[in-house]
């Protein structure tokens, strides 16, 4: 039982540590700049990008391992959609997100620090902005 | 703020939005610490703790669990902040899910009602009985949303849009002058879209059982969404409820009181509210329905498998 509130305890502490260190993606006016029409994700920890795939260049699927101190993410890049597929975060609040394409739903795994989101560079006006869930 | 968050601002220059930007993201920060659930620099952890006694507290701080209780009386508790000792004991605030037993679960109850809360924004403090605990959850996103629109605005900006944790602010227009494209995510699946609202000048705030759940060990799925009367997940004829409105707070609380209600209350509130407290409503059922009132049924757009299956709601 004690064992128990402890891991309670740390999870809360990782949670709130993450969003204060800024779990947090600043995308800024990144519509309508480029003009070719390339869905493009970028990968951040913590606010900082890691990594940005242009999903429609992407040929065969293919999996990538983000690892750090606080777990371990899946993610799974497809031609035009990437996804996590597996982490062990409490909450798997970013697996259960699934497959992303357009710029409407980031994903984030808050307990790791980790957001993908996707700019739709110079896509067309029927593009959302943003999707509420 | 348990969440992923995206804000996006348009300046005449980088440098102002690289500026704006920032002060958003120092203000996200400074209300995490306030509303954080534990630790010393929270006040709402302090409030929690204080056994009846009177907290003196920051005037952000009063203003959003003011914004509660509003909301708490509006929606007679369909939404109450102090379902807060429910939440925690089904494991909704640190991910420990389980599912109380039935006499805990009445225990529990007897600690909840929004008339336990007394603001005194005069002075500033905040005072719990009947040993009631606030969940902020229920209002965080869109106060923040609130608290980060002042900011923009005294810094001159006339377009940003706000992503915190899927409650979306449409600030301003886009820079081209033309609405801002809102999705409403489809309940069966989230992924996808179920409608598109253009928009300007509001934030929508979406309330559904897919946003947080886990499966029991009955094998049954329990959502975040509790039912304040009952201290189960709210059982209604929603999957999910959005609303839309200038104010961000109350847009967050009336989506979970509408989750709840369910639609017939939340038309009835919907029809309820006028002036300073209006608000539109886009429900989808359980059965695949799509309801929208008349007010905002115009700057909607329904995807395939909604579109024949909308009824636009009027106040009558």
């Amino acid at each position: 039982m004690k064992l128990r509130t402890k891991r309670a305890e740390l999870l809360f502490i990782a949670v709130v540590a993450v969003v204060a260190l800024g779990g947090f993606a600043i995308v800024q006016a990144t519509r309508g700049i480029n003009p070719d029409g390339h869905a493009v994700a970028t990968i951040a920890r913590d606010g900082t990008v890691i990594e940005t795939i242009d999903l429609d260049a992407v040929g065969e699927p293919y999996t990538l391992q983000l690892e750090d101190e606080r777990g371990e993410n899946v993610v799974a890049v497809e031609p035009g959609r990437i996804c996590i597929i597996d982490a062990d975060c409490p909450d798997k609040v970013c697996v259960h997100t699934g497959w992303i394409d357009g710029p409407g739903t980031p994903i984030a795994c808050v307990p790791h620090g980790l957001t993908i989101t996707i700019a739709r560079k110079g896509g067309g006006s029927d593009g959302l902005d943003a999707m509420a869930r | 703020m348990d969440t992923g968050m995206t804000i996006t601002v348009n300046a005449a220059t980088q440098n102002a939005a690289e500026d704006a930007a920032q002060a958003c993201e120092q203000r996200i920060v400074q209300l995490d610490t306030l509303l954080a659930p534990t630790g010393t620099n929270s006040e709402i952890a302090q409030v929690n703790s204080a056994h009846g006694k009177s907290v003196s507290v920051s005037a952000s701080l009063c203003a959003l669990v003011g914004a509660a209780l509003d909301a708490a009386r509006d929606t007679d508790g369909a939404f109450d902040p102090t379902v807060y000792p429910l939440t925690d004991a089904w494991g909704f605030t640190n991910g420990e899910h389980r599912v109380p037993a039935p006499d805990e679960i009445q225990t529990l109850l007897t600690r909840v009602g929004y008339p336990a809360i007394q603001v005194d924004a005069s002075v500033g403090s905040i005072t719990l009985a009947n040993d009631a605990q606030i969940d902020v959850g229920g209002v965080a996103k869109g106060f923040a949303a609130d608290q980060l629109s002042d900011l923009l605005r005294e810094r001159g900006i006339t377009s940003a849009l706000l992503d915190l944790g899927g409650n979306v602010t449409a600030f301003g227009s886009k820079p081209d002058g033309s609405a801002w494209k809102v999705g409403i995510a489809d309940p069966r699946a989230p992924e996808r879209v179920a409608g598109k609202l253009e928009t300007h000048d509001v934030t929508v705030s979406t309330s559904g059982a897919y946003q947080r759940f886990f499966d029991g060990e009955d094998g049954t799925r329990y959502h975040h969404l509790l039912d304040p009367a009952t201290g189960y997940p709210a059982h209604s004829d929603l999957a999910s409820a959005s609303v839309i409105g200038p104010n961000g707070a109350r847009c967050d609380a009336l989506s979970t009181a509408c989750f709840v209600m369910g639609s017939q209350g939340a038309l009835s509130l919907w029809r309820a509210s006028s002036g300073e407290r209006a608000f539109s409503l886009v429900l989808i059922t359980n059965d695949g329905r799509m309801l929208v009132t008349e007010d905002i049924a115009a700057s909607l757009s329904a995807a395939e498998g909604y579109a024949d299956h909308l009824s636009v709601e009027d106040r009558s």
